[in-house]
């Protein structure tokens, strides 16, 4: 079956996902056969849309292409396909604050977890991005909700991973 | 072009091969993984001495030496077949299997010919229980016929005896190590300390029976029982409450830093390690609450300078002893911090395992996954080290905190004494206003009865709390009767990775308390005394207070701090 790209077709179907919100998203990828998967967190003005699209430009933000191309050794990163899956934040005011830091401990908690589910589940999938832990992942509130996150997120890697 | 065959000398060979690294006693047990790769249950190392001769008109009295070394395990034996490939440099990897200890088929020769100049091998195949054989493999004679050769021989009464003495004439194997090299050996009493204090390290996994498919393993030296030795005291944590709190800990127990976590080894996501770290108990704390003496905890504990940073075990066998992985640095705050990596086979020629699989050479990718885990767990072991010091140090002992607040809290009742009298000489109308805005002041923030209690018996007026709502680094709060407190977000980054990055810096501590205080007191001040609308200079305070605690975790977050910071 031909990768939705070389078809030429991209599905959205959450119409806010452009919209200023807490978004926890994944990036699932292909690179000549590699599956990976990137993490991250945004609350930018254009949504986990617009933070995608910094991902895959040749702008500074663009950490994903970076983290493929530092990681396989590439001067063009040969994506065969991508899938996006962004969860948004509960309306909690810790997550839809300025402040980063409890979404990016919601981040690192959900990249931990998603390592230990794939090596449970023997998938062969690299998680390329790079998180960090802070002080804020010991609060209940910050770990129920990366539970929420990586349990949305999970069926989603399984439905890309295909 | 023509292919020629290249010469080799063995005996030159045999000798280098024993001086690839070895310590007796990681070479005794490099023969010992073989009888666990044969799945025994039961090993038995000897360490066999003899009287030294002596030489006419030598004084003193004869000193024990070292005669031989045997190890007899109860494993499934080798018939000749297998007895021929045990003694072939580099055996066939086909007669492993999948999770076995060895790797490059060297073991059993390298190890051996590190310690002397004679192996001899002896076995009963479980296929094959009516024969013993033997095999010799000396120095010696292959220097002498300059060939890589052993002898086949039949097994003496004394050979069966003791390969009987633990097979009970069943299948096993024993190996015996002779002509030693007593001059570069270190004396007996070292060897056999050094066995019995890391076996049980090593075959953790196998002599708790942990290992699947493999048996429970009896392990002794000489008569002792070697008993199994977790280096992360697991066991010992609360199952309810076992994670690290490094602000708060007692320092009595061992605690988690890092729960059971995968990472990934390669960029195929496909070769795995599992990590997980501890903190290990601070012994004055534990001295100090009479649970057990200083020492007694820290030989309890293996708390002492070599034995602090990551146990890697390769498919359950321990093979790298606190290794600190290039991240963890040589601090004595540190003597509590222990590691574990879990590997398995897969990993090797990702990590770059050598011949007497000793040493580990982390994957880039791996070291980009375990870098900040570490990073983070070092900062988390050594501010808990700190607390604990703290908590029994300062207990005796005056610190900076109680310094900085007698000294604020003395300043601080004169400051409101001072309000007192100011507002009562103010105009009626004016003071009316003061004394409304003054206890609105007061009624927003209130103080709980835990900070009332913490100024009134210790005069505390700076409060370094858990955490604080959306990353605020302070929030002042008011009682009636005790004035002005602030509050400090341990949990920011601030506190975490600058203040506790100087914490041997007591004026730079007090200094900082009395920063927090007098921002918080013009705080208050502002909303008391200004007269501009105290609701609006309110939600003013609260989102300044937000986006400073932002701002400075984002700048924390973007400084290198290892360079910022000198000795962090």
């Amino acid at each position: 079956m031909k990768h939705s790209a070389e078809l030429g077709l991209a599905t959205v179907f959450d119409a806010t996902i452009a919209k200023k919100n807490g978004f926890l998203y994944a990036i699932y990828g292909i690179v000549e056969n590699q599956a990976t998967l990137y993490v991250g967190q945004t609350r930018g003005r254009t949504g986990a849309l617009g933070r995608l699209a910094q991902h895959l430009s040749d702008g500074n933000n663009n950490t994903y292409l970076q983290r493929l191309s530092n990681i396989y050794f590439y001067e063009e990163v040969p994506l065969e396909k991508i899938d996006l899956a962004a969860i948004r934040f509960t309306s909690k005011e810790i997550f839809q604050t300025d402040s980063q830091e409890y979404r990016k401990a919601v981040e690192h908690l959900v990249q931990l977890q998603l390592l230990n589910w794939l090596y449970e589940r023997n998938l062969k999938v690299h998680i390329v991005s790079q998180t960090s832990s802070n002080a804020y992942g010991k609060l209940q509130n910050v770990q129920e909700e990366a539970d929420r996150i990586s349990g949305l997120l999970k069926p989603c890697i399984l439905e890309f991973h295909q | 072009m023509s292919i020629k065959e290249g010469g080799w000398d063995a005996g030159r060979v045999l000798q280098a091969l024993g001086r690839i690294g070895y310590d007796p006693v990681s070479a005794i047990l490099d023969i010992v993984d073989n009888s666990v790769s044969a799945s025994a249950s039961s090993v038995v190392i000897k360490v066999n001495t003899e009287s030294e001769e002596r030489t006419e008109g030598q004084r003193g009295r004869p000193r024990a030496i070292l005669k031989s070394l045997v190890i007899v395990d109860n494993g499934w034996g080798m018939d000749e077949k297998g007895l021929d490939n045990a003694l072939t440099l580099g055996s066939s990897a086909q007669l492993y299997h999948a999770e076995t200890l060895s790797k490059f088929g060297m073991g059993l020769k390298s190890a051996a010919a590190s310690l002397g100049k004679q192996l001899e091998v002896i076995s009963r195949s479980e296929n094959d229980l009516n024969n013993v054989r033997k095999v010799v493999l000396d120095q010696d004679l292959i220097v002498e016929k300059g060939k890589y050769v052993y002898n086949l021989t039949d097994p003496t009464d004394e050979d069966l005896n003791e390969l009987d003495a633990c097979t009970d004439g069943k299948s096993g194997t024993l190996i015996r190590i002779t002509k030693l090299f007593r001059e570069s050996l270190p004396p007996t009493s070292e060897i056999i300390h050094g066995l019995e204090t890391r076996a049980g390290v090593i075959y953790y996994y196998y002599l708790k029976g942990m290992v699947a498919g493999s048996k429970c393993l009896s392990l002794k030296i000489d008569d002792y029982d070697v008993v199994p030795v977790d280096p992360l005291f697991i066991d010992e944590i609360d199952t309810g409450n076992g994670d690290l709190d490094e602000h708060h800990w007692d320092g009595l127990r061992p605690k988690w830093i890092t729960k059971p976590q995968s990472i990934q080894l390669d960029s195929t996501g496909g070769t795995w390690a599992q990590v997980e770290i501890t903190q290990l108990p601070h012994p004055p704390s534990v001295e100090r609450k009479d649970l057990m003496s200083r020492r007694d905890c820290r030989d309890h504990y293996l708390i002492e300078a070599r034995n602090y940073g990551f146990y890697i075990y390769r498919n359950w066998r321990l093979i790298s002893w606190a290794d600190r992985l290039d991240f963890v640095p040589q601090d004595q705050d540190l003597y509590a911090f222990r590691g574990r990596l879990l590997i398995n086979n897969d990993a090797d020629d990702i990590l770059n395992i050598n011949v007497t699989k000793s040493r580990v050479h982390l994957s880039e990718i791996a070291q980009d996954q375990l870098k900040p885990e570490i990073q983070e767990a070092v900062k988390k072991s050594r501010t808990a080290w700190k607390t604990a010091y703290r908590v029994t140090v300062e207990s005796l002992t005056q610190g900076p905190h109680d310094t900085a607040n007698q000294e604020l809290n003395r300043i601080s009742l004169l400051q409101t004494d001072e309000d007192k009298r100011d507002e009562s000489v103010a105009p009626a109308e004016e003071r009316k206003e003061l004394e409304k805005r003054r206890n609105k002041a007061v009624r927003t923030k209130p103080i709980t009865p835990e900070d009332k209690q913490h100024v009134k018996e210790a005069g505390q007026r700076v409060l370094y709390v858990d955490t604080l709502d959306n990353n605020q680094l302070w929030e002042r709060a008011h009682g009636p009767e005790e004035g002005v407190i602030v509050r400090v977000n341990s949990s920011h980054r601030f506190c975490r990775d600058i203040l506790n990055a100087v914490s041997d810096n007591s004026n730079l501590l007090k200094v900082t308390d009395v920063l927090f205080y007098s921002i918080a007191r013009g705080e208050y001040d502002l909303v008391y005394k200004s007269e501009k609308n105290d609701d609006e200079i309110e939600e003013i305070m609260v989102e300044y207070r937000e986006r400073v605690g932002e701002t400075l975790s984002d700048v924390i977050r973007r400084l290198n701090l290892t360079d910022f910071l000198v000795d962090v």
